[in-house]
């Protein structure tokens, strides 16, 4: 399908999926690991620059439970909901927003969506000059809609589902908790992302 | 005398180049702009270049990138990076429109569609649940995950809330052609059976209890209601076509009571005074010109017949039934022997005036029910009586002088009301007489 490779798929679920067949261990999405190192927003610069580096022959990580999925893109929603405000407004790269950033920031933290050590963290990233400011919103959000391919990529890569919606719904319909989201997610980045398999 | 000035040092004399014309400034300012525009274009160019997915579409953070790292690029950055959210709608627009193209032909798609459209309440947490689903029952190369993605932003963005995005995917899954097949609608506010789009159909009843429910029957209990109120008008309209029908006859009695009432003298004891006028003009030897008129007794008998003639009829056109206490009831509200003949003439033209009132309600709303055959008769009747005033009707019996004293009588507001309440009957139809006399 044509759409497969969209403007933002980007290079990084290629990549991914280069990477899954020769059976390295998977980027972790850049979004996702702000939940590792600090860092909820995924940092600057291409996702292939980011995570552990793959080593040829390292073991596939164990793909993400259909939980730890939903969590991911609850997570990556969330954050793109911020963006995209972020973006919506005209004095983006004509005026310093570092305080509405850092109010779309204290919004997720107060949602339970990131940790607010991480938010610290992240915010200390955020550029002064206003130009840059648009650069960042930029890059994060390009690379956030690509990490939720990512992880749908990693999870569909190893689930098998029953071909039946009734039947998938009742098995995984009320799996999902967002009261337990920031444990769904650092159980995740631990187990599949962060350190390999634990 | 010598000149000296040239002993003084003088003034730097303006040097012919570039900076001497200002237009040619303007020129070098233009050119230099040219350069950087050209430089920065080239720069995004070969940064669209080497950033280019297999299939022609650009890997946008790739080219950021890039730009970022070229110099030659910051003149023109700020236009290349203002379209981010255009190209992710663009990127969600193309995406939902070739997953329509694989949902038509994927059962797992349709069924996805189907039980959630279906379902009240959906949220944004329970699409995120079935954009994994979808992801594990669905070939990657036929629905990439970023498609997926789209396709949940789109329906979770929808104007008109998830459930409308969820109806508006199914239905461009079904097609334009099935979506605008007919079903059936919800009923009519009479009960009467209606169509519906089929495409129009997951939207749903407005005020439905479930959302997306279409009610294509009446709610439970709404027959029987109808049958009931039905039945309702049915008895009532045709107590008022009864007592309509016996309205000429009794008009007639009440005139045949209007020349009797005259021809004797009524009032309390006027009964027994009859008896006892018949008794002296039997058996007391009297001379002729003494006995009691034969003719006053004679009106008086056939006044007394006909009251009770009229007082059977309303007793029958209220709803009598027999028993003595209903027709004592109609009897005196009747003219009757006992009042004074002022008395009787009052009741009459009363009665007359009600007469005419309850014709004219009779033509209305066998007009009403010609034009309407499915009209309530409890409905009109409760408009017809908005407006009714049996004193309207009364009021042809009285003489002017007597209008005019009636009118006089009442308080301002009364007399506007009634006033008001003349005209609409006027206009309606309901009298014919000119009240001015």
């Amino acid at each position: 399908m044509a759409s497969n490779q969209n403007a933002l798929s980007g290079s990084a679920p290629r990549s991914r999926g280069a990477a899954l067949s020769g059976g390295a261990l998977p980027l972790p999405p850049p979004m996702l690991a702000g939940q590792q190192v600090q860092s909820p927003m995924p940092q600057q610069g291409a996702p292939s620059q980011q995570g552990p580096a793959m080593q040829p022959g390292q073991q596939q990580a164990p793909a993400p439970t259909h939980t730890q999925t939903v969590a991911a893109l609850r997570h990556f929603n969330a954050i793109l909901g911020e963006l995209k405000g972020l973006l919506q407004n005209p004095d983006l790269g004509k005026a310093n927003l570092k305080s509405t950033i850092i109010d779309g920031m204290t919004k997720l933290v107060a949602e339970r969506i990131i940790p607010p050590a991480a938010a610290v963290s992240q915010l200390a990233s955020v550029p002064d000059v206003p130009f840059q400011q648009k650069q960042w919103t930029v890059n994060h959000y390009a690379q956030t809609v690509q990490a939720a391919a990512a992880v749908l990529d990693h999870h569909r890569q190893s689930a098998m589902g029953t071909g039946n919606y009734d039947l998938e719904n009742a098995l995984h319909g009320d799996e999902s908790d967002p009261d337990s989201h920031m444990e769904t997610m650092q159980g995740m980045m631990q187990q599949h992302y962060a350190g390999g398999p634990q | 005398m010598a000149d000296i000035s040239g002993l003084y040092p003088q003034p730097p004399q303006p040097q012919q180049g570039v900076l001497s014309d200002p237009s040619k400034l303007y020129g070098f300012i233009a050119a230099a702009q040219m350069a950087k525009q050209f430089a920065a274009k080239q720069a995004l160019g070969q940064a669209y270049q080497k950033n280019l997915n297999p299939d022609g579409t650009p890997n946008i953070p790739g080219i950021a990138q890039d730009l970022k790292n070229d110099p030659n690029a910051g003149f023109i950055l700020p236009e290349a990076t203002t379209n981010i959210l255009s190209q992710h709608g663009q990127m969600i627009s193309n995406d939902t429109a070739a997953f329509e193209q694989f949902a038509k032909q994927n059962g797992f798609a349709q069924q996805w569609l189907a039980a959630r459209a279906n379902q009240p309440g959906v949220t944004a947490e329970d699409l995120h649940n079935d954009a994994v689903t979808l992801s594990r029952n669905t070939d990657p190369r036929a629905l990439p995950s970023s498609v997926i993605n789209s396709v949940i932003d789109n329906i979770k963005n929808d104007p008109g809330g998830i459930h409308a995005g969820l109806v508006a995917a199914q239905n461009r899954v079904m097609g334009a052609a099935a979506a605008a097949g007919r079903i059936a609608g919800p009923p009519t506010g009479a009960g009467a059976p209606t169509t519906m789009p089929l495409g129009a159909a997951g939207y749903g009843t407005p005020g439905a209890a479930v959302p997306g429910q279409i009610q294509t029957a009446p709610p439970p209990g709404f027959g029987e209601r109808q049958a009931g109120a039905a039945a309702l008008d049915t008895k009532l309209a045709g107590g008022l076509a009864d007592a309509a029908e016996g309205s000429p006859s009794r008009i007639g009695i009440l005139g045949n009571l209007d020349n009797a009432v005259d021809k004797f003298t009524a009032g309390p004891g006027a009964d027994w005074s009859m008896v006892a006028k018949a008794f002296v003009n039997r058996n007391v030897p009297l001379p002729a010109g003494w006995q009691f008129d034969p003719k006053s007794i004679a009106s008086q008998q056939e006044f007394n017949k006909q009251a009770m003639q009229l007082a059977q009829q309303q007793f029958q056109s209220i709803g009598g039934t027999g028993t003595d206490a209903k027709f004592s009831s109609a009897f005196e509200t009747s003219p009757n022997e006992t009042l004074s003949t002022l008395g009787n003439k009052g009741i009459i033209r009363l009665l007359k005036g009600n007469e005419d009132a309850l014709q004219a309600k009779n033509t209305a709303w066998l007009k009403m029910s010609e034009a309407n055959p499915n009209a309530s008769y409890r409905q009109f009747s409760q408009d017809f009586n908005n407006h009714f005033d049996p004193r309207v009707f009364q009021f042809k019996y009285l003489s002017p002088a007597e209008r005019k004293d009636y009118v006089q009588k009442m308080d301002p507001q009364e007399q506007q009301r009634f006033l008001y309440n003349a005209t609409v009957a006027r206009k309606q139809g309901w009298i014919n007489y000119d009240m001015s006399k």
